[in-house]
């Protein structure tokens, strides 16, 4: 295609974008509305998971022995733990390394523990690190009837609503993003069915005088595209306001948690050109999916 | 130039348009298509504009064989043929300039092509004064001069007409007709559907007539 040729009809794809306003900005008005739910979705959905993998890197569980375990059954346990899948790390800490520990803990009152040592309280354990929250309870099932092992105490429930929240989150938020895409195609397509139903009469002569599919259609296509565009910097503008906002209204909102939650938001200097980037493509794919649909009856003839 | 073969066409329904329809037109030939409504010369020019396909028999138009076109090559058929219609089939929103200009832009003519070729049509039509007035301004003669200019643009070997003169009032359909005999005389093949039996008695040019969907003279054949 010749590059004048095509100038003209990309110029014809945004006139007919602006000829037909009124429905143009209603369906830039669904899909901005669309793109800032899913785009919002979208980052709640990046911060939980921040927050989780915080939390996951304290997935620690600890394994009390028995004090009548010998050095045999701590090894034994050792390497039963070092055949053990999902584990990334572990350490074993005797009984005077958790007294020492104690003391450290008690700070200047540490002293008051002194003289212990030959009558030591305290438990020997392995401390192990699991490689994701949702192996934790696997990990803890398998140690728990382990010879010598007094218990394991691992923040078992945590993790079981942990995951259970993300799975649900990601369950239902594929199931609103899908609505959502589907219900923005066809507003697009709609809106480009009125220009073809008002342009009918040229397309009808651009047939007979020749034109090919892809020249009938390109007009079309621009218009889809440049609705997608204007709806996705609309979207993007928006979502940024109201992503900064937040954040400086949490902070400075005086409840704990909430400055506490704004504290740990990931910085949107991090996340604007993937969400500039995805709002774009969304909106160009479709709007070009939405026009091609619409006017392929059209070409018929 | 234009074969048809042993045509036939029966739409959905039973409908028989066209029954065993055999003529061949030459290069430079000027004929008249003639009928009354119900006749078949609708479905005649959708065939040859490859609107609707044969059921049976061959169309050969411009060394394309209508039965085997691809999709894809419709398009460039179509750049064969000219085509004028009843209704004009104007676009009222773009000049007369514009109108003729639209269908080269659309297919694919450079910007300097079109400067160039516009104007010299329009003077061919007669309408080089009324370049930039719309169709709603211009007489129905001079709205048809402007779809024929259009459909001269890409210089086709072939103008289909049809009806050309079914919206304009008799002294101006003699100078359409006129017209078209002149495009005819610079090497055009020309092809005129119409029920307007005076206008064809006025031209002694050959004349299939059709009735119920067959031939029921050529003029050609009963001199021969």
């Amino acid at each position: 295609m010749r590059g004048s040729s095509f100038g003209y009809l990309v110029r014809q794809g945004i006139i007919n974008t602006w000829i037909n306003r009124m429905m143009s900005a209603a369906s830039i008005g669904i899909l901005t509305a669309c793109m800032i739910i899913v785009g919002g979705s979208g980052l709640l959905a990046v911060n939980i998971r921040d927050i989780f993998r915080s939390i996951e890197e304290k997935n620690e569980l600890v394994v009390f022995l028995k004090d009548e375990a010998d050095e045999a059954a701590i090894a034994d346990l050792g390497d039963r733990i070092e055949t053990l899948d999902h584990i990334s790390s572990y350490y074993f800490v005797s009984k005077a390394d958790a007294l020492e520990e104690q003391k450290e803990f008690m700070g200047d009152k540490g002293y008051l523990l002194n003289g212990l040592e030959d009558d030591n309280p305290l438990p020997a354990s392995y401390r192990i690190k699991v490689d994701s929250l949702e192996h934790l309870n696997y990990v803890v099932d398998e140690l728990k009837y382990y010879n010598g092992v007094e218990t394991v105490s691992a923040p078992t429930d945590l993790a079981r609503t942990l995951t259970g929240v993300e799975k649900t989150f990601l369950i239902l938020g594929s199931i609103i993003i899908g609505i959502l895409i589907v219900s923005s195609a066809v507003v697009i397509s709609n809106t480009i069915r009125l220009t073809l139903y008002a342009r009918r009469r040229e397309i009808m002569i651009m047939k007979y005088v020749g034109a090919t599919d892809s020249f009938i259609r390109l007009p079309f296509v621009v218009e889809g595209i440049t609705i997608g565009v204007v709806s996705a910097l609309l979207a993007f503008g928006v979502l940024s306001l109201i992503y900064e906002s937040l954040g400086t209204m949490f902070s400075g909102s005086g409840i704990s948690w909430l400055t506490g939650v704004s504290s740990s938001l990931i910085p949107f200097s991090k996340l604007w050109k993937a969400v500039l980037g995805s709002f774009l493509g969304f909106g160009i794919v479709l709007g070009a999916f939405g026009s091609g649909t619409s006017i392929r009856r059209y070409l018929r003839v | 130039m234009i074969e048809f073969r042993n045509v036939t066409k029966e739409y959905p329904g039973g409908t028989l348009a066209l029954d065993d329809v055999d003529f061949t037109i030459d290069k430079g030939e000027f004929v008249f298509i003639l009928g009354h409504s119900g006749a078949g010369k609708s479905t005649l020019l959708k065939l040859m504009l490859r609107e609707e396909e044969v059921t049976d028999g061959v169309i050969t138009i411009a060394d394309y064989n209508l039965n085997k076109i691809r999709r894809r090559k419709i398009p460039y058929l179509r750049r064969e043929l000219g085509v004028v219609f009843q209704d004009f089939r104007l676009i009222p929103t773009m000049t007369a300039y514009e109108n003729v200009a639209f269908a080269m832009r659309v297919t694919n003519v450079s910007a300097r092509e079109i400067r160039r070729r516009v104007p010299y049509i329009l003077k061919l039509v007669g309408l080089e004064d009324k370049s930039q007035v719309y169709p709603e301004q211009l007489s129905g003669g001079e709205q048809q001069r402007v779809a024929l200019a259009r459909a001269l643009v890409h210089n086709p070997k072939i103008i289909l007409a049809d009806e050309p003169t079914g919206n304009i009032d008799p002294k101006l359909s003699l100078e359409i007709i006129e017209l078209l005999k002149e495009i005819n005389r610079l090497g055009t093949t020309v092809v005129v559907v119409t029920h307007d039996i005076s206008i064809v008695n006025r031209f002694k040019e050959r004349t299939i007539i059709l009735r119920n969907g067959r031939v029921l003279r050529d003029t050609k054949e009963a001199r021969q």
